[in-house]
């Protein structure tokens, strides 16, 4: 009897995996055939991703139709020949291997539909937004090659090395604009553009080396920069002090023969020492616009210039340029979002835009929702920045008083990337975990969305689940008491059966689904006439039903006999 | 006679006991598809819905009587197959006369339209309170503050938000009015059909499916009964029942008689499933088609009925050669 067991459970495992590897190759190939975006021609690469994720995401929903599908052969036929006709033979011996084989299965279907699906549905929107980014860089490098622009030709192109690195079109079209760019410096003798001073990366160890090399280069002001960095890390140190007080002789001779003027000098020195106590307070705003104005005053001194970055680069962490966002104008984004924030505005934001996991905002306007509604306030530009969205017009750094907080921040109940997808509520919905469900259905709703409450999406997730088990182990039972042992079917009846079976078993769990939520909707008149209580909630509601079903259901299955 | 007789009562008999059903079926339809939540509409409306819709009432449970007697009938007790069309248009000639005698015939131009126009209930039935309600482009907000309504109106197309003050029922629709005082346009009118929210129930994919072919059906109906003058309409109109009751009954015969094994309720199912499809079918190739049949002149509308009616003759001669033992 072991062998027949475990013929069974070979037969409906193997039957799974090829119905299921049939199945994925169908869809495959189909949205293979019609997968035709324009978007898609810079990376096919993305394409293939998009292409084979979406057949997976197909095979996935359709995982109960063929665990259905292979059960209805299996007990109307496959389990009916040969050794099944032995007289030792007892149905117990196919229905417990299968019944276990079905509960695992199930827990697999519950596992897709919590965790796999709305995570591949996830990354096919990210796909289809880096794909619809490159093929408008692609563009935009084009356009501005036409133009002449070729340092914004190759940061566009640029961008499209960040999806793929060895991208053939992006790799000709960089050389193209690359050559052209060279004959026209050729031609036209332009200057070298003036050398940028980088911010040094911040190595205490090293700020006393660098120190020194400076100091010997003569770069005092430079040297200077790092002695003062190096200073606030090793007090005690007297070789360090030295050179330090070497060095600020230095600067303040070569300040005094710049500038012969007492006075200015000492107040350089007395502003400066302000910057450096801001930026010891960590006052960023105030340290970057004295040394930001000691260093228009004075761009000769390098020290300034380095102490004035060092300020902006805590400053990004918190604020940010309009320039920067500039330089996104152009991408494609997600356009005409509306949602309401933590401080009771409406937002409607003109587009969204998503690069390198930042996201910019562009046009917002914000309206407090009142019986008499009106626009408060207008902003072109907004960054994501500590879970806010920092608005701005003007191109500078202005810190925001305590008292304008929520003027200047939009505060939104969820992350940026669900405020963009909230153009469809239905990507919204897909893209969710049970994790996400439970944390943000909330959250969501509060935003305006239009989503399923939590215990809603699982009553709908429960007639999935019980839909694949009950409708299983229903036709199961029913092929098996109206099989026939005693003949092998007709080849022509077999091949009308294999040909109508999968759509059998297609249609009886889409009835199930749509009972489930006939069912789902018979909630509210029992809530309202019988039972009352809030804490009878839609889910134990359902999951009672349901589990009354399966009970049923398996008794019936159980109770099949061997003739 | 005894037998055209027997089945005549049968039909009659049927088609008044179909009649409650169907108009439940009609009515909770009409009134979930519009997202209503049955328990917001009260008894009156009800009740003037089912008024409004009787005609069509009347006619789907009188095409189901015919399938019902004809399905279910034991095939033994026929003598003649073409004594099968007559039980049936017999039924159609009284019922049309009494259309006729309780003067129901002005109701007979809202043959194919499901009235809404008397069912009177709250925002409540259309909008998700606090929620940014979402019909395409259009985005509704609607709540209340201390009773007082708060609510907008976004169109993402032209990126303009339109304060709310009051939103009223119109035929067909409601009509939204704008708050800002300075908008020299009236109110914005929203029909139901924009307004379509996705309840529960018809967000099930087969019973969505097959209520959208049977409204694609009865607008295509639509569309060519209301090209007709006067008397083209009537002609049209008796033409497409005798070619329906023509088509119909050797159809159901066929799947009576077990020529696809099926047989029964299974049968009757079989045909109400495809029946649409088919009759769209017909429709569409003769919309398409319809300048091919110039022998038809003026009477172009019958091209319709006359496929029916020779496809209907074909199964009967069909049946008449292959299943006479049978029968």
């Amino acid at each position: 009897m072991r062998e027949i067991k475990r013929n069974t459970l070979l037969i409906l495992l193997t039957g799974i995996f090829g119905v299921g590897l049939i199945t994925f190759l169908f869809f495959y190939f189909r949205i293979n055939n019609s997968t035709h975006d324009i978007f898609y021609q810079i990376i096919p690469s993305l394409r293939t991703k998009i292409v084979l994720y979406s057949s997976l995401l197909k095979l996935f929903n359709l995982f109960p139709v063929i665990i259905i599908f292979v059960y209805l052969i299996s007990f109307s036929f496959l389990l009916t020949l040969g050794k099944y006709q032995e007289l030792s033979f007892h149905f117990s011996d196919i229905a417990i291997p299968s019944f276990s084989v079905l509960i695992i299965l199930v827990a697999i279907n519950i596992f897709f539909h919590f965790i796999t699906i709305p995570t591949i549905y996830q990354k096919i929107l990210a796909y289809k937004y880096s794909s619809k980014i490159s093929y408008t860089a692609f563009n935009k490098a084009q356009e501005f090659r036409k133009k002449r622009m070729y340092n914004n030709a190759l940061d566009a192109v640029n961008i499209i090395f960040e999806f793929d690195s060895s991208n053939k079109k992006a790799l000709q079209l960089y050389d193209k604009i690359n050559k052209e760019r060279s004959t026209l410096i050729l031609s036209k003798k332009e200057k070298p553009q003036s050398k940028k001073r980088e911010l040094p990366i911040s190595s205490p160890a090293g700020f006393f080396e660098r120190g020194k090399i400076e100091y010997k280069k003569k770069n005092y002001y430079a040297a200077l920069f790092y002695f003062e960095r190096a200073l606030k890390l090793h007090k005690d140190s007297k070789e360090l002090k030295e050179l330090y007080n070497r060095c600020l002789a230095m600067v303040n001779k070569e300040l005094g023969s710049l500038t012969e003027k007492e006075i200015e000098r000492k107040k350089l020195i007395k502003t400066k020492g302000k910057g450096l106590k801001y930026l010891n307070q960590k006052n960023y705003y105030r340290a970057y616009a004295i040394f930001y104005s000691l260093y228009k005053k004075y761009p000769e001194l390098e020290d300034i210039e380095l102490y004035m970055k060092t300020a902006e680069k805590e400053l990004k962490k918190i604020d940010f340029l309009s320039s920067e966002l500039k330089n996104y104008e152009w991408f494609p984004g997600w356009n005409n979002i509306i949602f309401f924030d933590k401080d009771g505005y409406l937002n409607i934001i003109k587009k969204i835009v998503m690069y390198k996991n930042n996201y910019y905002f562009f046009d917002i306007n914000r309206y407090r929702i009142t019986t008499k509604g009106k626009r408060v306030i207008h902003f072109k530009y907004g960054k994501w920045i500590n879970n806010s969205i920092r608005l701005k017009n003007r191109d500078s750094y202005y810190e925001v008083k305590p008292k304008e907080m929520d003027k200047y921040h939009i505060k939104p109940y969820v992350g940026p990337w669900y405020l963009a997808n909230s153009i469809s509520f239905k990507d919204l919905q897909n893209q969710l975990t049970v994790y996400d469900v439970f944390n943000l259905s909330d959250p969501l709703i509060k935003s305006g969305f239009d989503i399923q409450p939590k215990f809603q999406w699982l009553s709908e997730k429960l007639g999935i689940f019980f839909g694949l088990y009950i409708v299983a182990i229903l036709i199961s039972g029913f092929c098996w008491s109206k099989r026939s042992i005693y003949e092998f079917p007709p080849i022509f009846k077999l091949l009308m059966f294999f040909i109508v079976s999968p759509l059998i078993s297609y249609y009886l769990y889409v009835i199930y689904l749509d009972f489930n939520r006939i069912l789902m909707y018979t909630y509210r008149y029992f809530h309202r006439f019988i039972i009352k209580s809030e804490g009878f909630n839609i889910f134990i509601y359902m999951l009672t039903i349901q589990l009354i079903i399966s009970i049923i259901s398996s008794i019936y299955f159980l109770s099949q006999k061997t003739e | 006679m005894k037998f055209i007789l027997y089945l005549s009562k049968r039909i009659l008999l049927l088609f008044i006991v179909l009649i409650i059903p169907t108009a439940i079926a009609l009515v909770s339809y009409s009134i979930i598809r519009l997202g209503i939540q049955p328990y917001n509409v009260g008894f009156r409306s009800i009740f003037n819905l089912a008024i409004n819709q009787l005609p069509i009432i009347i006619f789907i449970s009188y095409i189901l009587a015919i399938i019902f007697s004809i399905v279910l009938i034991d095939k033994t007790k026929i003598e003649n197959l073409f004594l099968l069309h007559i039980p049936p248009i017999i039924i159609t000639m009284v019922i049309l006369s009494i259309f006729t005698a309780f003067n129901l015939k002005s109701r007979t131009e809202k043959f194919f339209i499901t009235s809404n126009s008397k069912i009177l209930v709250g925002i409540d039935t259309f909008f998700k309170r606090g929620v940014l309600n979402d019909f395409g482009n259009k985005i509704i907000y609607v709540n209340f503050h201390n009773g007082k309504l708060i609510s907008f109106l976004y169109d993402r197309k032209t990126d303009y938000l339109t304060y709310i003050k009051k939103i009223k029922h119109a035929s067909n629709g409601l009509l939204l009015y704008p708050g800002n005082k300075t908008s020299k346009a009236g109110p914005i009118k929203i029909s139901y059909g924009d307004l379509h929210q996705n309840s529960y129930f018809f967000k099930g994919k087969l019973i969505r499916n097959y209520s959208l072919r049977l409204e694609k059906l009865a607008k295509n109906i639509k569309g060519l009964y209301y090209r007709l003058g006067r008397y083209d309409k009537l002609i049209f109109l008796s033409s497409f029942i005798l070619s329906f009751i023509i088509f119909i009954v050797p159809f159901s015969f066929l799947i009576n008689d077990g020529a696809w094994g099926t047989t029964g309720l299974i049968g009757v199912a079989l045909i109400l499933a495809i029946l649409p499809f088919f009759y769209n079918f017909i429709f569409t190739m003769e919309l398409k088609y319809s300048g091919l049949f110039s022998f038809f002149g003026k009477y172009s509308y019958l091209v319709c009925p006359a496929c029916f009616f020779v496809i209907g003759f074909l199964m009967d001669v069909f049946i008449k050669l292959f299943h006479k033992a049978e029968v």
